[in-house]
């Protein structure tokens, strides 16, 4: 990397389906200023601002990121926005540190944005994403997609219905840890099971809510971080790649196979993710790709994910503690989803967790996951590791 | 005790009409399927996939394969399947099969309905995977076609 980079400071709002509170500038100005009090800084030394979020159509404003560029401190400042769907936090913390490693600037904030809950239905909206000529005629919306993607997968890497049940039922305890989760309750693997069938395999109990939310993550340069920081979390390696991977397509690679973690892997100097790697805030809206996550990270191959989830792999005091936060699972705005991941990978390290906090971190992984992958249209990953040494 | 703030929350509604550009290439797919019940798709002379719905591009080996035009049987196999069970805003009366179906020799898949099963049961249709499984394209009558992807149904053999 050309410079070192680092994470000095996070702020969360805490995510509902509507907050009725906060308009969209009042949500982005309370995850900056929390972000800058959290470093210890001002909007004074901010130097540049990166600005994710996902199709507005969600948030029903055209280019929200205008009308919200204020709040997330950007006065006088240089500002880009990033969107690469549901992977928009991810390229938007990636998209930061960039700004920093380049050297040209020291200081630099990523922050994000949805509000999920502005429209009944996002799955409406998710169905616009794709080619329009070509599959407005089929309903193809975000669910239905993981949905075909994940009964293939069940075939193919050999799990059930109640493997993704248990990874439901250790997010919804874990995010009882955090207080930012949108969702706050505890289910059984019978209350998924059970749970109102939406797009089979998937259960309600397998599927993300609708989040309002916003998040902030301020990155600096390696002087600056060790005077701001007591504990930074540097960034140890980076990755983002654009994959047209469509179940059953010639030479798929694994839905959530992606090599954008082997480059970061690679940059961090990791290659035993397994042993190197204490925590994953991974971006799994959907109980089947938490667990496809296992062999996609490279922990394990894909015919022990079964027994890895059985055995409780991912669990707050499993081998390797997956979203301890609750995951995206719990809280889904989706714009700022990824960052989310980011912040809550910089916390671990930075051991700001509290009753999240895994002992022993000293690397973290954050992915994020988006687009509209089938028909020609991309899916995007990034892959960002966080280490307790420079 | 201060009176808890009152909390607005004001409506609005996008409608926005458009007129998508096909382009060329996908304009020649849905004529071919409307005029001659016919499937074409475009190969990549490089890399030698077969590319559909077809593309003017391969964006791997990032040259143009508009020209290169071939015709796909009306047979394939499902790749990847969901059985929607719920109601979403705007779309369909569930249940309905949705598919991604592969036609032999194509190395894409597209987006289509499944019919020919039996949606009376739904918990019938979970009992076993549909995966892999023959399909067959029918095309509607010429009269009914529109140079729509619904010219045609897929129907499990």
């Amino acid at each position: 990397m050309a410079r070192k980079v680092a994470i000095v400071g996070t702020g969360q709002t805490k995510y509902a389906t509507k907050r009725f509170d906060l308009s969209a500038p009042d949500m982005v100005y309370e995850a900056t200023s929390k972000a800058l009090d959290d470093a210890g800084l001002t909007i004074k030394d901010v130097d540049a601002v990166v600005f994710g979020m996902a199709p507005e159509s969600l948030d029903g404003v055209n280019s929200m990121d205008k009308w919200c560029s204020s709040a997330a401190a950007a006065y006088g400042k240089p500002f880009m926005r990033v969107h690469t769907g549901g992977a928009t936090g991810g390229s938007t913390a990636i998209a930061a540190a960039y700004h920093v490693a380049s050297g040209l600037f020291d200081v630099v904030l990523a922050v994000a944005v949805e509000r999920v809950g502005e429209t009944p239905d996002a799955q409406r909206v998710l169905n616009r994403i794709y080619d329009p000529v070509i599959t407005s005629d089929f309903a193809l919306n975000i669910i239905n997609v993981v949905a075909m993607g994940t009964s293939r997968a069940m075939q193919t890497h050999g799990f059930t219905e109640h493997h993704m049940a248990l990874i439901a039922v250790k997010n919804h305890l874990s995010a009882l840890n955090n207080p930012y989760a949108h969702l706050q309750f505890s289910m059984t693997v019978d209350d998924v099971l059970k749970s109102p069938l939406v797009c089979w395999p998937l259960k309600m109990g397998d599927c993300c809510p609708r989040s309002d939310g916003a998040c902030a993550v301020v990155f600096a340069s390696a002087d600056k971080a060790k005077k701001i920081a007591r504990v930074p979390a540097w960034v140890k390696g980076m990755a983002a790649i654009t994959d047209i991977n469509v179940p059953g397509e010639t030479g798929d690679s694994g839905w959530m196979s992606t090599d954008a973690v082997w480059k970061a892997y690679k940059m961090a100097g990791i290659d035993n993710p397994r042993r190197q790697i204490q925590v994953v805030e991974c971006y799994a809206p959907f109980s089947s790709m938490e667990l496809l996550l296992y062999e996609g990270l490279k922990f394990c191959e894909a015919s022990e994910i079964a027994r890895l989830v059985e055995s409780g792999f991912g669990e707050m005091n499993g081998e390797v503690p997956f979203t301890p936060s609750g995951g995206v699972m719990c809280s889904n705005p989706i714009g700022a989803t990824a960052l989310i991941r980011v912040a809550e990978a910089a916390i671990q390290v930075m051991g700001k967790g509290d009753k999240r906090q895994v002992p022993g971190v000293i690397n973290a992984l954050a992915t994020g996951s988006g687009g509209s992958p089938g028909v020609g249209s991309a899916g995007f990953s990034t892959a960002m590791i966080l280490g307790k040494r420079p | 005790m201060p009176e808890k703030q009152e909390l607005l929350s004001v409506p609005g509604v996008w409608n926005l009409p458009y007129k998508y550009s096909a382009g060329e290439t996908i304009s020649k797919f849905l004529i071919e399927l409307r005029d001659n019940a016919r499937i074409m798709a475009t190969r990549c002379n490089q890399c030698n996939r077969v590319i559909i719905p077809p593309r003017s591009y391969c964006e791997r080996c990032f040259i143009p394969i508009k020209d290169n035009w071939i015709e796909l049987p009306p047979r394939g196999t499902v790749a990847a399947y969901t059985l929607v069970t719920s109601k979403f805003v705007g779309l369909p009366d569930p249940p309905y099969v949705i598919a991604y179906i592969k036609l032999e020799g194509a190395d894409t898949t597209f987006p289509h309905y499944l019919t020919g099963i039996d949606l009376s049961d739904t918990a019938k249709i979970r009992e076993k995977s549909l995966l892999g499984l023959p399909v067959r394209i029918v095309f509607r009558d010429r009269a009914e076609r529109e140079a729509r992807m619904t010219d045609f149904r897929v129907e499990l053999v």
